[in-house]
């Protein structure tokens, strides 16, 4: 109770995940995975095909059963207090209902489904849009449909944006809108966007923290203002093709060809800098550091025993 | 939030619900107006000359009921027994004596509900209550709503079962009142009671149906396979109930040639008397079946939304209840008749029991025995490539 008091004076609601495991047709999908979700954050969910960004989404949005686990918002178990599911707001990109009705229908079933849906804005954005009210959802173009159910989401006024490939296959000017639409909904009501994605680049430009999840697991939790502050991805020729131990004991090595190597170190400091430089590389080069070296870092270089140290979670 | 819940299932089945109530009051009052217009074109006959000419040239011999009647009189006679709502068939021996009415059943021409119509959409709007909802997806905006999924459960019962069955109530008292009040006193041969317990009965039938038809939307996921399980379900019930007394009666009474293959359950307005026992097994069914459901739904999660069966408990007992309903529907409905030269129905018995216990398992655990094959199949696969 002390906990929900203090979260109601900071006026700050969090979403706790504790000990979530899904398992489907006999399949760990989920595993273990504790976590917190901080409102006035944008929170990027990473992980190769099949790893379970979906069912994650599924299962914290009540479509799954969960097997173990809590799902507690402001301190309140979401399995014991439905109305809570009012505060995530989460539409499926494989199954959803949205198809058969006009906008004007659906403004019904979302405005009925989210006590604090915003009416006004979602007029304002769909008007400024171009959204033809009476148009039926299947009738849009794929972008246009991304861009409608931005709009919902944001007008749910729900604490929780889960956000499912949001930008995939939309065109520049749309993706810009819905990256606009997005910022303004974080910056306005101190929400927590939970997004997953394959463009990582795009990713990168928004999010504050990065959860890899890999093997059931969320195996890494960055935050990204850390990584930057104190990781480096540097460029090296040393005059062997042995790397040295100091280099394979501090970095999570991205590509090795020849004698080239380059590797992301997690904490760099002068002292490491001194350390590599005693080698006497050949070259010595910082490159500049991006989400996708920190996910290729830690999904596809396996064989290579050297992991980037990440807040292990 | 339930008032919001009401207002999203109105906005999504609003409009068919009220189609769908409409078109079985209409269609009952048509039927309505149909039978009495058709009761009125046989009164009209009956007083044509064209009948009078035909009833003079009929001799005695010809039809021995008429015997020692005059012209009017068999008239009457005949104008009592076609314009009736109700009669039993009869028979007359050679001087025109009726030989026995009492355990005659009763027919009626002028009553015509066309229940299994009926009885087809309700069972059709009761399936779909729930899977329409799991195979387009609705399920999935349902269980996002700040709602528990009994809530949902209860909520969606009361809003399509109540204005469907009572739709369907009031259409069979609009189709009996326009019947009894279309046609004379004198010939409507039953009384309100006996009317109104055959209404009451027919729709506890309906509810039964309905009911029936809802559990297996709500437990089936497979788009083939649930409405099949439905429509052979809903389709061989009467079958089942026959079967299940004519094993009775053949375990029990194993030298008597007793069997039966009269419908159990009330179907449509009649003037036999009503027994008790199937109106209480169908609101005892319906009842039982909607207070499974509504423990069942909440366990509902939507990565099984494609498997036959949605519930993975209730995959043994419906193995089970399978081989025991089939082979009672295949080889008991029609009777077994005792006699040196028919054999037993026991080796048919088993043989449906096994041939269904073998299809029901494939149907129901076709996912775990194909991962099964697999495993065996790549298990080969790598001691082979080991070798």
């Amino acid at each position: 109770m002390v906990g929900r008091k203090l979260s109601t004076l900071e006026g700050r609601i969090d979403m706790k995940i504790e000990n979530l495991e899904k398992t489907i047709d006999h399949r760990v999908i989920l595993k273990d995975i504790n976590l917190t979700f901080y409102q006035g954050e944008i929170t990027g969910l990473i992980g190769q095909n099949g790893s379970g960004k979906t069912t994650f989404f599924r299962t914290l949005s009540g479509h799954y059963e969960l097997d173990t686990g809590k799902i507690m918002i402001d301190q309140e178990d979401i399995q014991k207090n439905k109305l809570l599911k009012q505060k995530i707001f989460y539409i499926d990109e494989q199954y959803n209902f949205l198809s058969g009705y006009t906008l004007n229908k659906l403004l019904v079933f979302y405005q009925n489904a989210y006590a604090s849906f915003n009416k006004e804005k979602y007029l304002t954005l769909t008007k400024k849009n171009n959204l033809n009210p009476n148009l039926k959802y299947r009738s849009m173009s794929k972008g246009m449909q991304g861009l409608y159910k931005m709009i919902l989401a944001i007008c749910s006024n729900a604490e929780y944006l889960l956000l499912d490939e949001p930008l995939d296959g939309l065109d520049f000017i749309v993706k810009k809108n819905v990256l606009g639409l997005l910022l303004d909904a974080v910056s306005e009501n101190s929400r927590s966007i939970i997004i997953s994605s394959h463009n990582l680049n795009e990713l990168e430009s928004i999010i504050d923290r990065a959860l890899i999840l890999k093997s059931n697991q969320i195996q890494l939790d960055y935050h990204l203002e850390t990584l930057r502050e104190h990781a480096r991805k540097i460029q090296m020729v040393f005059k062997t093709k042995k790397v040295p131990q100091v280099v394979k004991e501090n970095s999570r090595l991205l590509h090795f060809q020849g004698r080239v190597v380059t590797a992301i170190f997690e904490h760099y400091t002068e002292e490491l800098k001194a350390l590599i430089q005693a080698e006497q590389p050949v070259l010595f080069e910082e490159l500049p550091l991006t989400l996708e070296d920190v996910f290729e870092a830690n999904l596809t270089h396996e064989e290579m025993n050297n992991s980037l140290q990440g807040e292990m979670v | 939030m339930n008032k919001q819940l009401m207002t999203i299932l109105k906005k999504r089945y609003g409009l068919a619900l009220l189609i769908t109530s409409l078109c079985i009051i209409l269609f009952y009052g048509y039927n309505g107006v149909s039978d009495v217009k058709r009761w009125h074109e046989m009164n009209a006959y009956f007083d044509s000359e064209e009948y009078i000419k035909d009833l003079q040239q009929l001799s005695e011999d010809d039809s021995p009921r008429y015997s020692g009647l005059s012209l009017g009189e068999r008239q009457a006679l005949d104008k009592k027994e076609g314009l009736s709502l109700f009669y039993q068939t009869t028979s007359y021996d050679e001087h025109g004596k009726l030989i026995s009415v009492s355990d005659q059943p009763y027919f009626s021409a002028y009553f015509n509900e066309n229940p299994i119509l009926l009885i087809a959409v309700l069972a059709t709007a009761g399936f779909l209550m729930f899977f329409t909802d799991l195979k387009t997806a609705f399920n999935e905006f349902l269980f996002s709503l700040g709602v528990s999924k009994r809530r949902i459960y209860f909520s969606k019962f009361a809003l399509v079962s109540l204005p469907l069955l009572s739709s369907v109530l009031l259409a069979k008292i609009v189709f009996v009142g326009i019947i009894t009040t279309g046609i004379p006193t004198e010939y409507v041969n039953i009384g309100l009671p006996t009317l109104a317990a055959n209404v009451l009965a027919s729709w506890t039938t309906c509810i039964l149906y309905f009911s029936l038809s809802a559990f297996i939307g709500l437990v089936t996921g497979n788009m083939i396979l649930g409405p099949l399980t439905v429509f052979g379900f809903c389709a061989s019930l009467e079958f089942f109930i026959t079967g299940v007394l004519n094993a009775w009666y053949y375990f029990t009474n194993a030298t008597i040639d007793r069997y039966i293959t009269n419908k159990f359950f009330v179907y449509t307005v009649s003037k036999e008397s009503i027994s008790v026992l199937p109106i209480i097994l169908a609101l005892t069914i319906s009842v039982l079946l909607f207070i499974f459901g509504s423990f069942l739904f909440p366990k509902l999660t939507l990565e099984k939304k494609g498997n036959y069966l949605l519930f993975d408990k209730l995959k043994v007992p419906v193995v089970i209840a399978m081989t025991l309903y089939v082979p009672m529907v295949l080889v008991f409905s029609s009777g077994v008749y005792f006699g040196e030269e028919v054999s037993s129905p026991i080796p048919s018995l088993l043989t449906y029991c096994i041939l269904t216990a073998l299809i029901g398992s494939y149907l129901v655990f076709r996912k775990e025995i194909n991962e099964w094959i697999n495993l065996k199949r790549q298990l080969n696969r790598n001691s082979s490539i080991s070798s």
